[in-house]
């Protein structure tokens, strides 16, 4: 992606920023909120705390993907921007950077932020790799709704990958929780960063960066734009 | 100079195909593209744009070969497109600013001057605009950039008849600067006819005319014919339409001079009366004649 004009990407990477302003910022504010919610009121919230926060960050990746790429489409802004002196690699480029940069950013900081409920003993320390093992595949599921909304556009396409990453990612934690040295681990006093962790981190990792890959690879081959 | 070249550009779809599509737009002057709904127009455009790949031909615009160098031409391209929003839930300021950091050529006076001119309020968010008020500062936006060469898709569609005055004038001033060019798409033929120095037409993926209008508007005639009951007409190309009713005949000739009324005078017809016709006559001619699989001009396509 070296053929891109850095000047018109990143204008259309600050308009998608500042049209997902405030909604990004309601977003990381409800994460904040089920934090604390889990801190101050610990079993008796967890949780609530716990699906408020996975909703939260689910819901930003979703909203931030449908508003700038789908909605775009749907609202026929298109044309307005592809007028602009930009290709369809500068397009997708500005559209994963802006919102990787986006829900990235709320994803990084709440997912840092939730670590806070391990300090004391609100949580067994042995939740932690699993705790990983949940935020980055909640990161991935958004990275597939992403890559759907970026290559297909259409609303349909988007509204599947929605549902097929939401109930997708549901089985995939119940699926990684039975594993025997989850199991084994999960509810000891010290975190137990045994190869199976590991192993799935790293899996999943790789899972966002070939997806981000074929998304470009995608794009790149498309003849019509409009 | 040519400000754009089509040469034998093609591109295929299940339902639809444009067919060896030549179009020369030369720089300094305004083109308008004429054809029915589905004729291939906007594809043409967008191909034009770079925005739709062609499977076959060459596009070269303002000298940058299309798709491949869209973005050095897309620089000097105003193009505004009948399906283009703008941001529904953002002010028209929110987009003016957001091209001025994107256009170095970016005319802010004129773009004030514009939104006075057009009577638009830059707070006003989209949503709150009327069909009319949205065109116009769509094309706002595309006269503001200073182009070298603007291409519109119906940019009159849907505007009351001041509001299109009201663009059609700017699509005049901007003529004033000869240097620039225009390629605009249209239903409207009196648009067309009004600020066109030359008109394409187009009918299902093909160019069936392209001439400079003057050409059109004198080749063009109605030649009406008291006959008898003998009469047989002359074979000649450039009759186009035949109408009879008793002994009154209608010929719409596609190719008209001097010589042809005393042709048919010769061929024992009296011709009573010639007219001109108007654009839109030409036009459903044209296309009549297209789809009857007649090569009713002998305009230069290319």
């Amino acid at each position: 992606m070296s053929d891109t004009s850095p000047t018109i990407v990143r204008e259309l990477i600050k308009k998608d920023l500042q049209i997902m302003k405030v909604p990004s910022l309601c977003y990381w504010l409800g994460g904040i909120g089920a934090i604390l919610l889990a801190v101050f009121f610990g079993d008796a919230a967890g949780t609530i705390a716990f699906i408020l926060f996975v909703s939260v960050l689910f819901g930003a990746g979703v909203h931030a993907a449908m508003q700038t790429v789908t909605e775009e489409r749907r609202e026929q802004n298109l044309p307005f921007i592809m007028s602009l002196p930009v290709t369809i690699s500068d397009y997708t480029v500005a559209k994963m950077s802006a919102n990787l940069m986006l829900v990235g950013t709320i994803w990084l900081t709440l997912s840092a932020a939730s670590y806070v409920i391990f300090i004391g003993d609100v949580m067994p320390k042995g939740t932690i790799p699993f705790l990983t093992i949940i935020l980055v595949a909640i990161f991935l599921a958004y990275v597939i709704i992403l890559a759907t909304t970026v290559v297909f556009q259409g609303l349909a396409p988007a509204i599947i990958a929605v549902v097929a990453a939401n109930l997708g990612t549901q089985a995939y934690i119940w699926w990684i929780s039975e594993f025997h040295d989850v199991r084994s681990t999960v509810n000891g006093m010290e975190a137990v960063w045994n190869n199976t962790y590991l192993t799935v981190i790293g899996l999943q990792v790789a899972a966002v960066c070939a997806l981000i890959a074929f998304t470009f690879y995608s794009q790149s081959k498309k003849t019509e734009f409009l | 100079m040519l400000a754009i070249k089509c040469s034998n550009v093609r591109k295929t779809y299940p339902h639809f195909a444009l067919q060896d599509v030549n179009l020369n737009l030369a720089e300094g002057t305004v083109m308008g593209f004429v054809g029915p709904n589905g004729a291939g127009k906007s594809t043409t455009l967008r191909v034009i744009m770079g925005l739709v790949h062609q499977d076959a031909g060459s596009v070269q615009v303002l000298g940058h070969s299309m798709p491949a160098a869209q973005r050095a031409a897309k620089w000097d391209i105003g193009f505004v497109s009948e399906d283009m929003r703008l941001y529904s839930h953002r002010t028209l300021g929110f987009h003016l600013e957001f091209l001025e950091q994107i256009f170095p050529k970016w005319d802010k006076p004129y773009a004030a001057e514009l939104l006075r001119r057009f009577d638009l309020n830059p707070e006003q968010k989209l949503k709150g605009l009327s069909h009319g008020q949205r065109v116009k500062a769509a094309l706002l936006t595309a006269f503001a950039r200073k182009p070298r060469l603007l291409v519109f898709d119906e940019p009159t569609t849907g505007l009351d008849p001041v509001a299109r005055k009201l663009v059609v004038d700017e699509m005049m001033r901007v003529m004033e600067d000869e240097s620039r060019s225009i390629l605009f798409s249209s239903h409207n033929t009196l648009d067309v006819e009004q600020i066109s120095d030359s008109i394409t037409f187009i009918n299902q993926g093909e160019i069936v005319a392209s001439q400079d209008k003057e050409s059109f508007l004198d080749a063009w005639r109605r030649v009406r014919l008291v006959v008898d009951d003998t009469f047989t007409l002359p074979n000649c190309n450039s009759i186009v339409k035949t109408q009879r009713a008793g002994h009154q005949m209608v010929l719409t000739v596609s190719d008209y001079n001097e010589g042809f009324a005393a042709h048919l005078t010769q061929a024992g017809a009296s011709v009573t009366d010639v007219e001109r016709l108007t654009l839109e006559e030409i036009f459903i001619a044209s296309v009549e004649a297209s789809q009857a699989g007649q090569h009713a001009i002998q305009g230069e396509a290319a």
